[in-house]
C-alpha cells in the first residue's frame, strides 16, 4: 500500500435538478486498491448507482452536477478528463455492469455486435480476432451455444442470459476497474455463485479492482475486501469486511446486519435490507444532525444536534457516529473472509 | 419473416373491399336520386332516365354493387358523365404530375426533417433546438397557398430562377421536370417536414434517454457513434410510421399545391370532378387515392421488419 491508491474518491457530491439542488450523493470519499473488492451497500435510493455513474462519468450531460475534491483512477485525474478522454477510458480501463439487464441492451443490434463493439473501439483488432475473444468470454460467463447467440437479438434471450451478456460485455476488454451494480439480482442462486466466482477469477488473473453494489449481505460476506455503507446519500461507515461485520460502528450498519442476522455466509440472505423500521428520509427533508437519527435505536440527544464527523474505530475502519461503541459485536455472525 | 409479410399482405384484401363498397355507396347514401344528381340541375326527365339505365341505377342495390366490383376488377371505372371519356384514362393522364410531386416532396421532406429532428434532440434545449422547434411550428401552421405564393414571388417573379407555374412532364427531360416541380415540392415540404421533424425529435429524445444508450457510452462509444449506430436504428419505426400516417395529409396538400401552381394533376382532376358533380370520376379518384394510402401503409408496416428485429419473427 505504497503511493497513491488505484482509485481515490474525495468529497464526491452529486446534485440533480435546478442548480443541483437535490443532492443525491453528499461528500462521499473512499479508496480502492488494485485487485480488491469494495462492496457498496445501502437501502434503495441511498445513492449507490449515482455514485458509480459519477465515477464512470455517465450522467446525462447537463442532468447532474458532479463535484469532487479528488477523483483519480490509475494516476489519471478523472475530473480533468473531457468527454473524449473519458470515452477512451470507458470500456477499456473501467467498465460497468448495469442494474437492469432488460433495458441495457440495444434491441436493434445483435448480441455479437454489442459484445464486439468495445473491443473494436479500444483495441486495434480484426473482426475475426474480436469474435474469437467474444466467444472466449461468452464461454466464461457460461453461455451455452455461444456461437449461435452471437447472431441473436436481445429479445430472444432470457433475463439471466442477458445479464450474463452484460457481464461479458463489461469484461471483454479486461478492465482494471469494474463497477458491478447489483449484477446478480436477476439471477438464480447457482448462476449467481458462478458469476461471483467468475468475477473473482478475473480479479485474480488481471488484478481488477471491483466496486460491487448489492443489497445482499451474504454476497458481501463472500466477496468483499472492504465495505462502504451508504445512507441517504452519504457514507456512514467504511472498513474491512470482517471489521464491519463483527464490530459495526454505526446504527445503520448494525440495523442492516440485524435485519439479515439469520444469513449463513455463502448463501443469499433471506431478509432484505428494508426491514429497519421507518424509511430513508428524502433529500429535501434530512433531519438535523445525523441523517439516521430518526431510525436509530441508540440515538441520544447529541445525535440530533450535530452531524457526526468521521471517527476511526480501528485501523482502516471508520464510522460517522458519535457512539461507535454502542452496538457491540454482532455475536451470531461469523464471517469467513477469504484470504 | 415471410409469415409476417404474408399475413400483412392478406390483411389488405378486406380493407380494399371496404374502400370499394364505401365508394360505391357514396352515390346512394346521400339524399336524392343518384341519376338526377349526376344529370345536373337542368336535365330533362328523359336524360335522367337515360343515365339511370346506362349506369344500371334501376337495378337492385346488391346487383349494382356486384356489377361495380366486377367492373373495377376489370379496370373499368366507368365514364365521365361530363366528357364521356373513360375514368381510368382521365386518371392515367393526370397521374404523373401528382406522383412526381408527392415523391419529390416525400424525399425532400425526409432529407430535411430527419436530420433536423435528430440534431434538435441531440442539442435539446439549445438555441439551435429552439430555432428548429419554432421553424417547425411555422411550417406546420402557415397555409400551403401562403407559402406557395411567397415562394413564387421571391424565386420566380423577382429572382426569375424558376418557372412561376405549370408542369413539364418527365418526357420533356428530367431536369426540365425537376425545375417545374421544385417550387411546388418546397411549398408542400413545409407542412410535411414539420410533422416528420417533430416526431423525429421527440423519438430521438426518448431513445437517447434509454439505458442502452448509457451502455454504449459505458463501452466508450463517442457521440457520433452513439447517434448513428445506436440511436438511429431505434427511431426508424416511429419515424416511418409518421411518414405513413401523414401521407394522407400530404395528398391533401397536393390538391391545394396543384391549384396554386396550376399543375394538371390528380388534385385538379378531383376538384374539377367535384365541382361538375362528375360522380364516376370522383369515385375513381377516391379509389386511386385510397389504394395509394393502403399501399403506403403496407410498405410502412413491412419496413418495420427492417428496423426492429422483434417484428421479424
Ligand atoms: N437523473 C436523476 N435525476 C434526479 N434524481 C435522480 C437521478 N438519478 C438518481 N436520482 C435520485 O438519486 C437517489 C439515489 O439514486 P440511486 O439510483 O443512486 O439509488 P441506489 O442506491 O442505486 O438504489 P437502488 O438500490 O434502488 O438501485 C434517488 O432518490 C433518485 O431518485
Ligand atoms: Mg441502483
Amino acid at each position: 500500500m505504497t503511493g497513491e491508491p488505484f482509485l481515490s474518491i474525495r468529497n464526491l457530491t452529486v446534485g440533480f435538478g435546478a442548480g443541483g439542488a437535490i443532492r443525491a450523493v453528499r461528500d462521499v470519499s473512499f479508496d480502492l486498491e488494485a485487485g480488491k473488492t469494495l462492496c457498496l451497500v445501502g437501502e434503495s435510493g441511498s445513492g449507490k448507482s449515482v455514485t458509480a455513474t459519477s465515477i464512470m462519468g455517465l450522467h446525462k450531460p447537463g442532468s447532474a452536477h458532479v463535484e469532487a475534491a479528488t477523483m483519480r483512477l490509475d494516476g489519471i485525474n478523472l475530473l480533468e478528463c473531457d468527454e473524449r478522454e473519458m470515452s477512451r477510458l470507458r470500456g477499456s480501463l473501467m467498465a460497468m455492469i448495469f442494474q437492469d439487464p432488460m433495458s441495457s441492451l440495444n434491441p436493434a443490434l445483435t448480441i455479437g455486435f454489442q459484445l464486439r463493439e468495445a473491443l473494436l473501439l479500444h483495441e486495434k483488432m480484426s473482426t475475426r480476432a474480436a469474435n474469437a475473444r467474444v466467444m472466449e468470454v461468452l464461454q466464461r460467463v457460461r453461455i451455452p451455444d455461444a456461437a449461435r447467440r452471437m447472431s441473436a437479438y436481445p429479445h430472444q434471450l432470457s433475463g439471466g442470459m442477458r445479464q450474463r451478456i452484460m457481464i461479458a460485455m463489461a469484461l471483454i476488454c479486461r478492465p482494471r476497474l469494474l463497477i458491478a451494480d447489483e449484477p446478480t439480482t436477476a439471477l438464480d442462486v447457482t448462476v449467481q455463485a458462478q458469476i461471483l466466482w467468475l468475477l473473482s477469477e478475473l480479479q485474480r488473473e488481471f488484478g481488477t479492482a471491483i466496486i460491487f453494489i448489492t443489497h445482499d449481505l451474504g454476497v458481501v460476506a463472500e466477496i468483499a475486501d472492504d465495505v462502504a455503507v451508504m445512507y441517504a446519500g452519504s457514507l456512514v461507515e467504511r472498513g474491512p469486511v470482517h471489521a464491519i461485520f463483527e464490530n459495526p460502528a454505526h446504527g445503520y450498519t448494525a440495523g442492516l446486519l440485524r435485519a439479515t442476522a439469520e444469513f449463513v455466509p455463502g448463501e443469499p440472505s433471506r431478509g432484505r435490507l428494508e426491514e429497519i423500521p421507518g424509511n430513508v428520509p428524502s433529500f429535501s427533508m434530512l433531519p438535523q444532525g445525523c441523517s439516521f437519527v430518526e431510525r436509530c435505536r441508540f440515538a441520544v440527544d447529541s445525535c440530533h444536534r450535530r452531524t457526526p464527523d468521521w471517527r476511526d474505530v480501528t485501523f482502516g475502519h471508520a464510522s460517522r457516529c458519535d457512539q461507535p461503541v454502542a452496538y457491540g459485536p454482532t455475536a451470531n455472525l461469523t464471517v469467513e473472509v477469504s484470504a | 419473416m415471410s409469415n409476417f409479410v404474408v399475413r400483412r399482405l392478406l390483411s389488405v384484401i378486406p380493407i380494399a373491399f371496404i374502400v370499394l363498397i364505401t365508394v360505391f355507396l357514396l352515390l346512394h347514401i346521400g339524399p336524392g336520386d343518384p341519376a338526377a344528381l349526376i344529370a345536373g340541375e337542368n336535365a330533362t326527365r328523359d336524360q335522367i332516365e337515360a343515365i339511370r339505365e346506362r349506369l344500371f341505377l334501376d337495378r337492385p342495390l346488391l346487383e349494382q354493387l356486384f356489377l361495380y366490383l366486377s367492373n373495377v376488377a376489370h379496370l373499368d371505372l366507368g365514364q365521365s358523365v361530363y366528357s364521356g371519356f373513360p375514368v381510368l384514362k382521365l386518371i392515367l393522364q393526370r397521374v404523373e404530375p401528382t406522383a412526381v410531386l408527392a415523391v419529390s416532396t416525400l424525399i425532400l421532406s425526409v432529407l430535411i426533417a430527419v436530420p433536423m429532428g435528430v440534431w434538435g434532440a441531440w442539442r435539446a434545449g439549445s438555441a439551435i433546438d429552439t430555432f428548429l422547434i419554432v421553424a417547425s411550428v411555422v411550417g406546420f401552421s402557415v397555409p400551403v397557398f401562403v407559402i406557395g405564393y411567397v415562394l413564387v414571388d421571391l424565386f420566380a417573379l423577382r429572382a426569375g430562377w424558376l418557372p412561376v407555374q405549370g408542369y413539364k412532364p418527365l418526357s420533356s427531360g428530367f431536369w426540365n421536370c425537376l425545375r417545374s416541380i421544385t417550387l411546388p415540392s418546397i411549398t408542400l415540404s413545409f407542412l410535411f417536414s414539420a410533422l416528420v421533424a417533430r416526431i423525429t425529435r421527440a423519438t430521438m429524445l426518448e431513445v437517447l434517454a434509454e439505458d442502452y444508450i448509457r451502455t454504449a457510452r459505458a463501452k466508450g462509444a463517442n457521440n457520433r457513434r452513439i447517434l448513428i449506430v445506436h440511436a438511429l436504428k431505434n427511431i426508424g419505426v416511429p419515424v416511418v410510421t409518421v411518414i405513413g400516417t401523414s401521407f394522407a395529409a400530404l395528398l391533401g396538400g397536393v390538391v391545394i399545391t396543384e391549384s396554386v401552381f396550376n399543375i394538371p394533376g390528380m388534385g385538379r382532376l378531383t376538384v374539377d370532378a367535384i365541382l361538375t358533380r362528375d360522380y364516376p370520376v370522383v369515385q375513381g379518384v377516391l379509389i386511386v387515392f385510397s389504394f395509394v394510402l393502403i399501399a403506403v401503409n403496407l410498405l410502412v408496416d413491412l419496413s418495420y421488419a427492417l428496423f426492429d428485429p422483434r417484428v421479424r419473427q
